[in-house]
């Protein structure tokens, strides 16, 4: 089993802002989200786990070994994507993967693997290019292979669909849940993606201005309907006695399939259009909550 | 350890060996080496003839001198190329890791970070190296098209002498690459460092009565010096025709050394207070 384990970790974050975690404990197998606004520090906690920050006060223990002390040791079964690296223009990304995957671990069939890691991330084509002919995402999704080569079992993500177009997301789900499934893995993923940490992780920590302010197991609950409407719903409206109604929208806990279409009949026959109905995400409003308690709006969190 | 290492200095050498910057200053050297030789092979006498005059000594010069001054013109030409070829390749060794960020990929690997440093230190070292090989191959080969012999063992000790120089410009290099996170402006401060620091420290120590020796740039000089020992830049030692002295010699790598010491000393230092995250 994989485990990491922080304990009153501080962490200065340029001049005034800092990290600081009383406890965090991970244990595999999980797919754990870290959402949070820019500069709240989900891209410091993965580089202070990954071993690349030295500087700090507290306790990392990755698998039990202290990261301070036996860094290498402790860091020997983690792959990282940290900071969308632009990479080493001149190698190939045959070569690059080659590299990183010896040095992670010894193997006499890195050739084969790092073959099919570039089939996997749909870069077989290109594997003996040099990185400079690489487009922007085809350098995102490599730096996903430089990650998960060698197969290790901790895998840190930084903010890894963007710059991705939608073949590239769709890749890069498919690796997640390929490299998940069925192993003692553990894969944290810093993102500003709701939709995707959602669709993808078991747990997400909500981290905002340094600190962890809310953790949410994500349970794939799909009994929570927001349905969208074509203009704000009058005060007076019937919808209004029988729904939570806000703005233009219904949103409707239901047993079954039937109270959904209930509702929208109901909306069509007072004359609204349907725009849409979608799962009310209880991680967006989980989020949004704590936003507005801490005084941020959601367009503040991703500027 | 050494496996690390050893694949460390391998991939970030491809790196360099393909990298337009290796492109360009191969060229540099080579167009630079192709001047040197027409110069020294067409315009040769009337250059040694002028050179003996502003000496006070007769034009008809003995053939190990001309030997002596034709090397000794192309080791003067010779000094920039390691200056150059490390603000390329060592100046930017670090800061560039911290520009395209690919700092956090080397440092989330399992391997300490001393064998990164010097696997960034060989590397530049032997792409600089290259480099420098590549202009004492031009002059070792225009040296045997011009006198129609090989050169005496002092070439193979001007050679070792400009590696050893080679690896305390990139010490250099690498030691000021620490401090930036821009490899263009580690490049620029290692110039201005090399090229107007040092020289107004000298000019210092030559009016001060301390021996300006003691300053990097003149204890390169003793490159050249191994084939006629004059620094037209410092003449506080005077001079002479012959080869520098032995102890000359001994003298100058020792303070080589121990530049090449401090600058890895301080880059050691540098690399590991650095926080990397800002």
């Amino acid at each position: 089993m994989s485990t990491i384990e922080l304990r009153n970790v501080h962490k200065k974050m340029g001049r005034h802002n800092s990290l600081e975690i009383e406890k965090l404990s991970v244990r595999s197998p999980i797919i754990l989200g870290l959402l949070g606004p820019n500069g709240a520090g989900k891209s410091t906690l993965l580089k202070l786990i990954s071993g690349c920050v030295s500087s700090f006060d507290g306790i990392i223990e990755i698998n039990g070994l202290d990261i301070k002390e036996r860094r290498e040791s402790a860091i020997k079964d983690l792959g990282s994507l940290i900071e969308n690296p632009n990479f080493y223009q001149f190698v190939s990304g045959y070569q690059l993967l080659r590299f990183i995957g010896q040095i992670r671990k010894e193997s006499n069939r890195m050739d084969e693997e790092v073959h099919k890691t570039l089939k996997k991330l749909g870069l077989s084509n290109k594997g003996r290019n040099q990185l400079h002919t690489y487009s922007t995402g085809e350098i995102k999704r490599l730096s996903l292979g430089a990650a998960i080569i060698g197969d290790p079992n901790i895998i840190l993500l930084d903010e890894p669909s963007d710059n991705l177009d939608i073949f590239g997301e769709l890749v890069f789900e498919d690796l997640i849940r390929d490299i998940s499934i069925g192993e003692e893995k553990i894969i944290i993923i810093a993102s500003h993606d709701i939709e995707m940490l959602e669709k993808l992780c078991n747990e997400v920590i909500i981290i905002i201005d340094g600190n962890i302010e809310g953790t949410l197991k994500i349970d794939g609950d799909e009994n929570r309907k927001i349905i969208t409407l074509d203009k704000n719903i009058e005060a007076n409206s019937a919808l209004n006695q029988k729904y939570e109604v806000r703005e233009n929208t219904i949103r409707i806990e239901i047993k079954e399939e039937k109270e959904l279409i209930e509702a929208i009949q109901e909306s069509a026959d007072l004359g609204y259009k349907i725009v849409n109905v979608k799962n009310e995400s209880l991680l967006e409003k989980k989020y949004l909550e704590i936003l507005k308690i801490k005084g941020m709006s959601i367009l503040q969190s991703i500027d | 350890m050494f496996f690390e290492l050893r694949k460390i200095t391998q991939f970030l050498t491809i790196n360099f060996w393909n990298s337009r910057a290796f492109t360009f200053m191969a060229f540099l050297t080579i167009f630079i080496s192709i001047l040197m030789f027409i110069l020294t092979f067409f315009d040769f006498n009337s250059i040694i003839g002028t050179f003996v005059q502003s000496g006070g000594l007769v034009i008809n010069v003995p053939n190990q001198l001309r030997e002596a001054s034709f090397n000794f013109i192309w080791g003067n030409i010779f000094i920039y190329i390691p200056i150059l070829a490390s603000a390329f390749f060592a100046a930017g060794a670090i800061s560039q890791e911290l520009e395209q960020k690919t700092i956090y990929q080397l440092l989330s690997l399992p391997i300490s970070k001393e064998i990164i440093l010097l696997g960034k230190i060989l590397s530049s070292f032997f792409a600089t190296g290259l480099i420098v090989s590549l202009f004492i191959l031009t002059q070792f080969i225009s040296y045997v098209i011009t006198f129609h012999s090989f050169p005496d063992l002092n070439f193979l000790t001007y050679y070792l002498l400009a590696l050893l120089i080679t690896f305390s410009d990139v010490a250099m290099g690498i030691a000021v690459s620490t401090f930036f996170s821009k490899s263009a402006n580690a490049s620029i401060a290692y110039l201005i460092i090399y090229i107007v620091a040092m020289d107004i420290i000298s000019l210092i120590f030559s009016s001060t009565g301390i021996n300006p020796l003691l300053i990097k740039a003149n204890a390169d000089r003793i490159v050249y010096r191994v084939f006629m020992n004059i620094d037209p830049y410092v003449l506080y030692y005077g001079g002479s025709l012959s080869p520098a002295p032995f102890w000359e010699i001994i003298y100058s790598i020792e303070i080589l050394l121990a530049y090449t010491g401090c600058f890895l000393f301080i880059a050691y230092i540098s690399f590991f207070r650095r926080g990397i995250v800002k």
